[in-house]
């Protein structure tokens, strides 16, 4: 498997998970500079591009009526612009030069920023984003945790969420997938870039991402041996959540 | 009758149908465009890409809504919709194709889909032609056009600062009444203009012996190469104008029994309650997408179920683009003597 | 629309008349529902045709397709047997008599019984898809239909003797002279006296005449797999092959698209099918 920095930490959580063995995968590890959101050079240059080229640091967009010369950075998707992590950590060969890392206060501010919102402004961020959703599934099909055989979605009984593309229907799907997420999201961005709906969904799981690098100093994928902290479970827990009464 | 409408007073002449009709027209939603009710202040988005993201056919077959509503003691009564008079102004001449595509399904003599047809008789729809060819669609590459006038009441040609505006209908000419006439030389303009639009449209494959060709490497490796990296989301099929799957759901909480949009990329479309699916993997269900719409709608109806639109090459999150597909698809061994 | 005036996803209201299990291990249970009112079973007698489906409803779970069991003379009521496998048949197998439940249908095109006048059948049937054949046998054998086909031979494999359903008139079929009926069961019992195998096993021991005759094959999807080549050995011609097709459903009548077999909708084009017209068809079972 040729793997980035994300997609290496992804192989690495589900080993963890053991949905993959990791004596059955040679990782051959790219520094990676980032993916091209299409989206943002199409705003920024028009319908009429026919063409990019990548040169360097810039970009070389070919339209129907010439050229334009972009800055690539400028039109990195969300997820890459804040990537903490973009060498691959134990890959089995790495090709080429490892890059400097990532600066971990961009993701820090967006979720801080979000967080200084009033409670008004948020939900009603939440849902807009969560009510334009049409439910189609391609943010948990592209991404590298969602591996259930049978997703909460498609359960039948008891019936976790309302079924369809109601409000009810579509906060609940939102909730509830990035909660299952929780120490678990490698913030690769793999969700975000497959919604047809342009959705932004990644402001929930970076919140718990935040939440777990803060209250936990754990971060998902790093290693292939560390539980997500939800998962494990020691005998000097704080909470014994379960031994009734404590 | 061919009337001529001066852009400046389009904004008027919505606002003015608002007194009888709810008016949907394509609006600003993000980053892209979207059928949404006009307001005092919407704006008609018609620049590229020509079509919403969401496929207008939403406007008849909602995501999801109620067919049947529960009642005390075990019983059932129709649910009960609301269905007003609309006008949708500037529908793409391909989904407007797409509707009709879908009418041969929803409304069969004996056998007719309540809610779609009483929304189908009570909306009047204008299209908006395409006067330049959009990125990734192909409508005439699959026998249709960017001025095809489906059953559309009315239909506006853009001439710059004016509209030519042909009116196909009794409903579609209500609507432009005291509009000015156009005349010949106007008309013939707008002809040329319609001619040229369709000549630019690239040729995306060739559809000749296509069918035969899917039909018969039914079992073929090639749905295996083509479906590679799909993902078996639902957005080629949920954001297609001519996709009609429904699942049939019941919301226990509200009392009723919903239908939502299915889409046949998903392993639980064909699951049965055995745990046997007749398509179990991504190449089945590829399969099945392209054949319904490459083999089967032409069985039934002799026409193609895709009217090359361009949103599934446009959205699927791993790029798999359906024109590619195809154009591998003529390369497949094919008989001659089969096809009779 | 329905002709009651609904729209075609309403369930019309019936009653279970009578309840009972047809198998010791209570994995089968027949439902007999009467009409609520006589206006929609008017509807329904003037549209049933043998062969075909309903969609049973249970508010809350959902709508399960089952075939009709009984033949319009039995009377004012229709019969379905539900095997108890997903949440709708469960909460089937919850009813008695009395109790209020949906129906929609009947659905589907049913079997071509008037290509099949003046011919011999042959019914094959395992399992508990072997209700709409009980019905075809009951409606064929009345004696006012009776005249109208030839021979009538029926093979009814299941997997235990328990588990065969319609017990009754199963043993007095035995009895009767004007049919010749073998039955089987998959696994060795005490004191049975008929055959043990699998039916198309038995199906080719029997070794029916393919001679002016029909065969009709209804079961699971393995034993059709099977029964349907071995008819073809001993001569039965495809267009003279008709077997019934099960596949996921919904909405029951062409419009939701899951039951799709090509171009062909096996809710409303079938699911009665002869093999000449499967073979036409793509292999997406
Ligand atoms: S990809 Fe986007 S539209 Fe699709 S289910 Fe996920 S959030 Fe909703
Ligand atoms: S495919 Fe054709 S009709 Fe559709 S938007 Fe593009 S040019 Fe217009
Ligand atoms: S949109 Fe692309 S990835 Fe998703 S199901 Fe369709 S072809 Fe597969
Ligand atoms: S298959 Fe693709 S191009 Fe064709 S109508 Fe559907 S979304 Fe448009
Ligand atoms: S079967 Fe698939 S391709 Fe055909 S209408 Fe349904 S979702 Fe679309
Ligand atoms: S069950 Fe809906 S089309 Fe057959």
């Amino acid at each position: 498997m040729v793997v980035r920095g994300c997609e290496n930490r992804s192989v690495n959580a589900l080993v963890v998970e053991k949905q993959k063995s990791r004596e059955n995968l040679f990782l051959i590890g790219v520094p990676c500079e980032g993916i091209l959101d299409w989206h943002k050079i199409v705003s920024e240059v028009g319908e009429a591009v026919t063409a990019v080229k990548e040169d360097g640091q810039n970009l070389m967009v070919e339209t129907r009526d010439g050229y334009q010369l972009l800055e690539r950075a400028d039109f990195l998707h969300d997820s890459c612009k804040r990537c903490i992590h973009p060498n691959p950590m134990s890959a089995d060969i790495l090709i080429g030069e490892p890059l400097p890392e990532g600066d971990p206060n961009l993701a820090r501010t967006t979720v801080e920023n979000f967080e200084t919102q009033t409670i008004e402004d948020r939900y009603a961020w939440f849902q807009k984003e969560a009510e334009r959703c049409i439910r189609c599934y391609a943010c948990r099909q592209a991404c590298p945790m969602c591996y259930c055989e049978e997703c909460f979605v498609d359960h039948i009984e008891p019936r976790w969420t309302e079924s369809g593309a109601t409000p009810a229907g579509m906060q609940g799907w939102h909730i509830v997938r990035a909660f299952h997420q929780t120490g678990r999201c490698t913030s690769c961005g793999a969700c975000e870039r497959a919604c047809p709906m342009d959705i932004k969904m990644t402001y929930l799981t970076e919140k718990l991402n935040h939440d777990m690098r803060d209250k936990y100093n754990f971060e998902a994928g790093l290693d292939a041996q560390s539980q997500p902290p939800f998962a494990a479970v020691t005998l000097d827990d704080k909470n014994r959540f379960t031994v009734r009464g404590e | 009758m061919n009337h001529i409408l001066e852009k400046h007073t389009l904004q008027d002449l919505l606002q003015s149908w608002r007194q009888d009709y709810d008016v949907y027209l394509p609006q600003k939603m993000e980053n892209f465009s979207h059928f949404m009710p006009l307001t005092e202040t919407s704006v008609l988005v018609d620049g590229d890409p020509h079509n919403t993201r969401i496929p207008p056919k939403a406007l008849f077959l909602p995501m999801n809504e109620a067919l049947v509503k529960f009642t005390r003691f075990g019983g059932y009564e129709d649910a009960k919709h609301e269905i007003q008079s609309r006008i949708v102004f500037g529908i793409r001449p391909c989904d407007a194709q797409a509707v009709q595509l879908l009418d041969t399904s929803f409304i069969q003599e004996d056998n007719i889909d309540p809610l779609w047809s009483e929304r189908r008789e009570k909306t009047i729809t204008i299209g908006l032609g395409c006067h330049e060819p959009c990125q990734t669609g192909f409508c005439t590459t699959v026998g249709y056009g960017p001025f095809d006038r489906a059953d559309l009441d009315a239909m506006l040609t853009d001439l710059g600062e004016t509209y030519l505006v042909e009116t196909f209908s009794e409903a579609g000419e209500g609507c432009f009444l005291g509009l000015p006439v156009a005349s010949e030389e106007i008309y013939n303009q707008a002809l040329d203009i319609q001619r040229s639009a369709h000549d630019q449209m690239p040729v995306a494959f060739e559809t000749e012996n296509l069918k035969g060709k899917l039909e018969q490497n039914f079992k073929s490796d090639y749905w295996d190469t083509v479906s590679q990296s799909c993902l078996g989301c639902g957005v080629c099929t949920f954001l297609c104008p001519t996709c009609f799957c429904f699942d049939i759901v019941d919301e226990t909480q509200r009392r009723e029994r919903v239908r939502n949009w299915d889409s046949c990329m998903f392993r639980t479309y064909s699951l049965e309650a055995s745990g046997h699916n007749p398509r179990p993997s991504r190449v089945e269900r590829t399969r099945q997408r392209l054949s319904h719409k490459y083999v089967y709608w032409l069985d039934q109806v002799n026409q193609i179920g895709c009217t090359g639109c361009g949103r599934c090459v446009r959205y699927c999150p791993v790029g798999l683009d359906i024109r590619a597909m195809l154009r591998q698809a003529q390369t497949l061994p094919f008989e001659v003597s089969h096809a009779a | 629309m329905q002709p009651n005036g609904h729209s075609l996803y309403t369930p019309i209201p019936m009653h279970v008349l009578h309840a009972y299990y047809e198998s010791p291990d209570r994995s089968l249970k027949t439902l007999e529902l009467s009409f609520d009112h006589a206006e929609d079973s008017q509807a329904f007698f003037e549209a049933f045709n043998p062969g075909q489906f309903c969609l049973l409803s249970v508010p809350g779970k959902g709508e399960s397709a089952l075939g009709v069991a009984n033949a319009a003379w039995e009377g004012d009521f229709v019969r379905f047997t539900a095997q108890n496998v997903g949440s709708v048949t469960a909460a089937l197998h919850k009813l008695n008599a009395g109790d209020p439940v949906g129906m929609r249908g009947p659905k589907g095109n049913g079997f071509p019984l008037n290509d099949w006048k003046g011919k011999n059948l042959v019914i094959i049937g395992g399992g508990c898809a072997f209700s709409t054949l009980y019905a075809l046998t009951k409606h064929v054998h009345h004696e006012s239909h009776r005249d109208d086909y030839g021979k009538l031979t029926l093979i009814y494999g299941t997997r235990t003797s328990g588990l065969c359903m319609y017990k009754h008139d199963i043993a007095a079929w035995h009895e009767d002279e004007d049919m010749e009926i073998h039955q089987a069961i998959d696994i060795p019992e005490d004191n049975w006296q008929y055959h043990v195998g699998y039916v198309p096993d038995v199906v080719k021991q029997v070794a029916p005449s393919p001679e002016n005759a029909v065969a009709i094959v209804c079961g699971p999807p393995i034993m059709t797999k099977f029964t349907l080549p071995a008819l073809v050995d001993l001569g039965f011609s495809p267009e003279n092959i008709f077997t019934s097709l099960e596949k996921r459903m919904k909405c029951g009548v062409g419009k939701c698209g899951r039951c799709n077999l090509g171009p062909q909708y096996i809710c409303k084009d079938g699911p009665v099918f002869s093999l000449a017209e499967l073979n036409a068809l793509p292999a997406d079972l």
